[in-house]
């Protein structure tokens, strides 16, 4: 069956213009996508991809974006192909939802509080047919079905609050397919929904893709995703498309370093690793003054690095047993935090949230005790309970044997310098107001840690290095860093007070996957450094599993199961943690196979 | 240098100076600024409150020009030093009058005056008297005094005022403000009650009740606008603390065992300054207004203290009748300053990236 061209970029260049100069956002970029397949186009923040779809869309805020140079060809059903990039703004609205639609990131943000879902629906589709407003709420009617919405009249009158995120996100694409557009541009669709959820609309799209005949354009930085729903995958980098291909060829046969880097960063679930192979062990990046790149790549497979890191399992017997033959310097007994909802006309509280609703375990010195769950399944007031930064309700926590709940305010200060926490937020963790270097220098002013100004200084620096960022960081903002710099920030502000037990709540989340690597790896080399303890706090069972000794399975305020995390994830005994781990996309060459038939 | 070039405040300011519109209202706030510390140095009437009154020249058009007999009045007036010149003026030794002739015989001055008027001193020496001419810039107002040298000591009331409202407005709201939004509760409640109340009541009337418990004077209006404008600024500071509150280096301030006091003051008040120093702007702009209308409606600076409200007020009525610049002179240097810091504000706000509202 030959296939046909639905819509062709050629040597797409779009440029911002900012006030440190020109960034080549898109650089040179050429690729077709053909009826009724589904393009991935892969790569961290920053690597053009989003920059890239928006192009198509002819979406780029001008100024300061411009698209300065190419084609963007679209081939309607029938008569000639149509270059985007020359159209009107006039003409280009009746392509936009028409033939080429899109879907965003953040369902939370992308409909409008103040209707509800069905008026919304139902605009788009009078706004681009020529129905009346019976017509459109039928057609509405079978867009929610379609996109197997449960109670599709309910969620017609619904306003999105009431929805959650997965059933906003079906309502945007319900929405986006109103009109049968030809390309359905999806931006990182599931990256801020739980993995269970997310497997859930990726197979939506899989399935709406069979139905409509439409081509998918998806893009995400989540190489595991693309092994489910993609046919092609671009990967793009610093704005340069370095890689293309099919999507078995890819997974299996990658050429670039970049792709295998891409690959290798991902925490693995079947196997255990000292640490991640990170991009930069598959190549080197130089730029020269003009800020052109040279990639020189490096004498090392794939496998070969893999190898390299791989942990025996011997060895992670034998650490568990010689961490569990101490006493537990975290004892958790019968915790519960809940939050007032509703009180009666006296104040009285009628009605609680249980965000940690009975809770008990224990932390070993020198282990990393991983947390899971899903969004809003209480890990995350957890371990701002343990910290006295949520109040508790009732229980126990003893720290070392003392029992912090019950310590007055100059004991939890000093207690503080024991326990520390790393945030989720690498932008917002940080006062933007103050140089890097004295928020590192604050707390141990306040704790009086050391004797002066001078030696803190020293210290800091010795810290910044420590967390692979130097000296000359020191008097520079937040704002003049990354994500990655800003979280190792954030981690060598919580070691400037020598704490013996460190809270990661989400601490990578927000991070791309490269970055990530590097990052876990950093938290893995200063437990051994420095011998910590870590309660390990995410929605993503990969990373819980790469760092953590055991494992803790939450759901809706409570323990779902808890127990060594290899154990747990080769034998679930919970029917909730094996959701879990299946929903998780694995990026197995045998599953695309399968997928592709 | 290289440490402090990329700091918030340094990329606020290149921002601020590529805005014109900000640059320019900056540039005339500082010309006004410097008009005003210089006052009675720089007008050409140096008396106290400039009310050197020439009846007989009232009313004379801008540039007009005289000459101008000034006779020693044989009072005792102790000279002063430059600087207490600069700010409180000097009283003259001279009474002037304004002539067209004057014929000096034999100890005899014999003067015809600018209205016509034929005026004999007897007895009197060459060093007792001098014939000098007097240029009145912008013409002379109803008592005949130089409207140049009173709009150049007006802007000084309006300045002060704008300086001291804010100040007080500031220091009430902030800390008000911020504990509302900081400690919550109770206390939030208790506050915000507060200022919904002091809201509800409308600003001229709340300044009447002032000043009529008070009574009139310069020091009741600073004291009476600062106490009126301070709930605004104490809404946009809680509301800041607020959202600011949410921010994890805050909950991260907490976990490292900082007190209360020091999370408000290093972590929560550096980074709600942008509005803030908006709002100031706004603030201060609003200040010069009731200023000038208290002081127009009487109820302000009282006479002969030269305000730019005063002016309106004893002026307003040539405006309709054949002397319009007596009234639109003051009117203009009120609108012109009030614009300046409106334009101030707005590229504050734009430099700031603040997301509000600029003034309530």
């Amino acid at each position: 069956m030959e296939k046909k061209k639905l819509l062709e970029v050629i040597n797409l260049e779009t440029h911002f213009t900012t006030e440190e100069g020109t960034v080549k956002a898109v650089d040179n970029v050429s690729f077709t996508v053909h009826r009724g397949e589904t393009i991935g186009i892969v790569g961290e923040s920053g690597s053009g991809k989003s920059v890239t779809s928006l192009s198509a869309m002819r979406l780029i805020p001008n100024p300061p974006g411009k698209i300065v140079g190419g084609q963007i060809l679209y081939y309607p059903l029938e008569g000639e192909p149509i270059d985007l990039v020359k159209l009107t703004e006039e003409e280009m609205q009746g392509i936009r939802g028409n033939e080429i639609s899109m879907i965003f990131q953040e369902p939370m943000t992308s409909l409008n509080p103040v209707f509800t879902c069905g008026d919304q629906v139902t605009e788009a589709i009078k706004l681009h047919q020529n129905a009346s407003n019976y017509e459109a709420k039928i057609r509405a009617l079978e867009l929610f079905e379609k996109v197997q919405l449960p109670t599709p009249e309910r969620i017609f009158n619904a306003y999105p609050h009431q929805l959650s995120g997965g059933q906003k996100q079906r309502v945007m694409i319900a929405m986006a397919m109103s009109c049968n557009p030809d390309v359905l541009i999806a931006d990182e669709p599931t990256t801020a929904l739980d993995v269970t959820v997310q497997k859930t609309i990726l197979e939506l799209m899989n399935d709406l893709k069979k139905e409509i005949d439409a081509s998918i354009i998806f893009i995400t930085h989540d190489l595991g995703v693309i092994a489910e729903i993609a046919d092609k995958v671009i990967v793009m980098y610093k704005g340069k498309i370095v890689e293309q291909g099919s999507a078995l060829d890819l997974f299996t046969n990658p050429t670039h370093p970049y792709t295998k880097g891409l690959l290798a960063c991902r925490p693995p679930l079947d196997y255990r690793m000292s640490r991640l192979p990170i991009v930069s062990d598959f190549m080197d990046v130089e730029m020269d003054a003009d800020g052109n790149r040279t990639i020189t790549e490096k004498e090392a497979s794939l496998e070969e690095v893999i190898e390299s890191v791989k942990v025996k399992p011997e060895a992670t017997k034998a650490r568990m047993e010689s961490l569990m033959a101490k006493e537990p310097i975290l004892q958790v007994k019968g915790l519960k935090t809940w939050f007032p909802t509703e009180r009666n006309f006296f104040g009285k509280v009628t009605k609680y949230v249980k965000a940690v609703d009975d809770v008990s375990f224990d932390v070993y010195p020198g282990e990393t005790l991983g947390l899971v769950g899903e969004s809003g399944c209480g890990k995350t007031t957890l371990g701002r309970t343990l910290l006295r930064l949520a109040p508790a309700k009732e229980g126990q926590i003893l720290f070392q044997g003392k029992d912090v709940l019950s310590l007055n305010h100059s004991d939890m200060k000093d207690l503080r310098r024991d326990m520390q926490i790393i945030f989720q937020d690498p932008y917002s963790s940080l006062n933007p107001r103050m140089t890097i270097g004295n928020a590192i220098m604050e707390p141990m002013q306040v704790h009086g840690i050391l004797a002066n100004d001078k030696e803190r200084k020293e210290k800091v620096v010795e810290l910044l290095e420590t967390v692979s960022l130097e000296a000359r960081h020191f008097s520079r903002y937040p704002h003049e860093f990354s994500g990655g710099q800003r979280q190792r920030i954030c981690v060598a502000r919580a070691l400037a007070m020598n704490p013996k037990f460190i809270i990661c709540d989400e601490s990578v989340s927000a991070l791309d996957v490269s970055v990530q690597a590097q990052v876990l790896n950093l938290l893995m080399e200063l437990r051994q450094k420095f011998d910590f303890t870590y309660i390990f706090i995410s929605h993503d069972l990969s990373v819980v599993k790469f760092m953590s000794d055991r494992m803790i399975v939450m759901n809706k305020g409570k323990i779902e199961e808890a127990g060594i995390a290899d154990e747990i994830y080769s034998n679930p005994q919970k029917a909730y943690t094996q959701k879990l781990i299946a929903a998780i996309p694995k990026g197995k060459t045998e599953d695309i196979i399968s997928r592709l038939g | 240098m290289g440490k402090h070039q990329n700091s918030p405040t340094a990329k606020a300011w290149i921002r601020l100076k590529k805005n014109k519109p900000a640059i320019a209202g900056l540039c005339w706030i500082i010309l006004v600024i410097v008009i005003a510390i210089s006052g009675y140095s720089i007008a050409p009437d140096g008396t106290p409150d400039c009310d050197n009154q020439m009846v007989r020249i009232k009313l004379q058009p801008p540039g007009f020009k005289t000459d101008v007999a000034l006779i020693h009045n044989d009072l005792n007036i102790p000279k002063r030093n430059i600087i207490s010149r600069m700010f409180f003026g000097q009283a003259s030794q001279y009474k002037s009058i304004p002539i067209k002739h004057h014929e000096f015989v034999n100890g005899t001055l014999q003067l015809q005056t600018f209205d016509d008027d034929a005026l004999t001193y007897e007895g009197i020496t060459a060093d007792k008297f001098k014939i000098t001419q007097q240029r009145f810039l912008l013409g002379t107002d109803n008592f005949g005094r130089d409207v140049l040298s009173r709009l150049i000591l007006g802007a000084r009331i309006s300045l002060i005022v704008g300086f001291i409202a804010v100040f007080i407005s500031l220091i009430i709201g902030i800390t008000l403000g911020s504990l509302a939004g900081y400690l919550g509760g109770k206390v939030d409640d208790a506050i915000m009650f507060l200022v919904n109340t002091v809201w509800s009541i409308p600003t001229l009337l709340l300044v009447f009740a002032i000043v009529l418990a008070f009574g009139r004077g310069v020091g009741i209006i600073f004291l009476a606008v600062g106490l009126t404008m301070w709930v605004d600024v104490a809404r946009i500071v809680r509301g800041q603390v607020l959202s600011v509150k949410e921010m994890q280096y805050i909950e991260a301030a907490q976990a490292f065992g900082f007190s209360a006091f020091r999370i408000l003051f290093k972590h929560i008040l550096p980074n709600i300054l942008g509005p803030v120093m908006v709002i100031a702007a706004a603030n201060f702009a609003t200040a010069i207004l009731l200023e000038a209308g208290l002081s127009y409606l009487g109820f302000g600076v009282q006479p002969p203290t030269p305000s730019w409200g005063t002016m309106l007020n004893e002026n307003y009525g040539y405006a309709i009748s054949g002397k319009p610049l007596l009234a639109l002179i003051p009117a203009l240097a009120v609108m012109l300053l009030v614009l300046s810091f409106n334009l101030l504000g707005n590229g504050l706000r734009d430099a700031l990236d603040v997301k509000i509202k600029s003034a309530s």
